[in-house]
């Protein structure tokens, strides 16, 4: 009975051991920590652009250059570098028609090291004012 | 074959609503569908009104008043109700809607009735009237051109008339501006139901008889429009016009002025 399960077993095997090395024991913490205020910026009409004023702090574990960037994209010029340092603050004026992706990204290597997001919301879902608003008499 | 005026607002209450399945294979409905679950929306809110013009015998013209703001509009497969301004509800049919340009029949009221206070200044109180019309609305880039004739079919006065008006919208940060100007016509009935004094009217207060003729008035508006959070916002507008030569001489005036112009301030809740 043992024989005939062997082959099951060692077909297993190989799997465990994946599964082990894919999943550590602790999952590692962020290299930093991002936040933002404000998180949501609200426009008055939907597909309007809405202007607001990020404020971004953030703090790492380890000293670095840490670079910020938007959307995602770790190739584009970021928004703002910092020298070598464990936290950061900065003031920046954006405008954006739909959420905004702020990333923080070690340099040079372009690591993510921490992310934050703005919601881009609005009042009214249609892209105009009512029909009835245009109104003297 | 003749009807009341209860009789034509019902037909043409009953005419609108039969539309709607006529026009059912119709694609362009399938846009408009589309569009009109964007624009549905309703907004309570309270403004502060502050007028500046001629004043009507036995109108106590409070000023600066509170005044509630209500608007909004449900469309369904063509079908809309419309709430605009403070107290002006319409209901019509979309008989072309598209980005640039709709045209829609219109039943509404177009003129506020006037209640006036004290037994002898009861006999000058006007009613709501009813009318019903066509709106063409047309929209280039930010400029938007409004057209509207209508006819009433409440029988307060049975008169006619129509408007004309051009506006622009701009967005300055998140901030929305507009500007709208435009005139508007009422034919002499319409105007006299208003503004005139009858010798009945006149003999119950006093004033002279007055007959007013039909005329043109002319409105202008600018306004701003800030979204503090995603459900209120904060409006103001400011509006001057310039009253019909028709009624500017009118007894029901007790200050008269040919200009009239009025600042409104107001937090609304948009649902």
């Amino acid at each position: 009975m043992c024989f005939k399960r062997a082959p099951a077993l060692a077909a297993l095997l190989p799997a465990a051991v994946l599964l082990m090395t894919a999943l550590p024991a602790r999952a590692e913490p962020p290299l930093a920590t991002l936040e933002v205020a404000p998180v949501q910026c609200v426009a008055l009409h939907r597909g309007q652009t809405c202007h607001f004023d990020a404020r971004l702090r953030w703090q790492a574990r380890q000293p670095a250059r840490f670079c910020l960037h938007r959307g995602g994209s770790a190739e584009a010029a970021p928004l703002h570098c910092w020298p070598q340092g464990s936290e950061g603050r900065l003031d920046l004026p954006m405008q954006a028609a739909s959420d905004v992706l702020l990333e923080l990204r070690r340099a040079p290597d372009g690591v993510l090291a921490a992310q934050a997001q703005v919601e881009i919301a609005w009042v009214y879902r249609s892209e105009r004012r009512a029909r009835a608003s245009w109104r003297l008499f | 074959m003749t009807f009341t005026a209860r009789q034509r607002l019902s037909l043409l209450l009953v005419a609108t609503l039969m539309a709607g399945p006529a026009a059912a294979e119709n694609i362009s409905r399938e846009l408009r569908r589309g569009e009109s679950t964007e624009a549905n929306h309703l907004e309570l809110g309270l403004g502060l009104l502050a007028t500046h013009g001629p004043k009507l015998h036995g109108v106590d013209h409070r000023n600066p008043r509170l005044v509630p703001i209500l608007s909004g509009r449900y469309e369904w497969k063509g079908v809309f109700v419309e709430l605009g301004g403070s107290d002006r509800l319409g209901l019509g049919y979309s008989l072309v809607d598209n980005p640039n340009w709709s045209l829609e029949l219109l039943l509404n009221s177009n003129h506020a009735g006037t209640r006036h206070e004290g037994a002898a200044w009861k006999a000058l109180d006007t009613k709501a009237d009813h009318v019903a019309g066509l709106r063409l609305t047309a929209n280039r880039g930010d400029y938007v051109w409004q057209l509207h004739a209508w006819k009433d079919v409440s029988g307060r006065h049975n008169g006619f008339g129509g408007s004309v008006q051009l506006g622009r919208a701009w967005q300055l940060g998140n901030w929305n501006l507009h500007a709208l100007a435009g005139v508007g016509y009422g034919s002499a009935k319409t105007m006299n139901y208003f503004n005139g004094v009858t010798a009945q009217q006149a003999a119950a207060t006093g004033l002279a008889e007055y007959r007013a003729g039909g005329g043109v008035g002319m409105a202008a508006e600018v306004g701003a429009s800030y979204p503090l959070a995603r459900s209120w916002v904060l409006r103001s507008t400011l509006r001057v016009g310039r009253i019909a030569d028709s009624v500017a001489d009118s007894s029901r005036w007790r200050e008269k002025q040919g200009r009239a112009s009025s600042l409104m301030l107001g937090l609304s809740y948009v649902f």
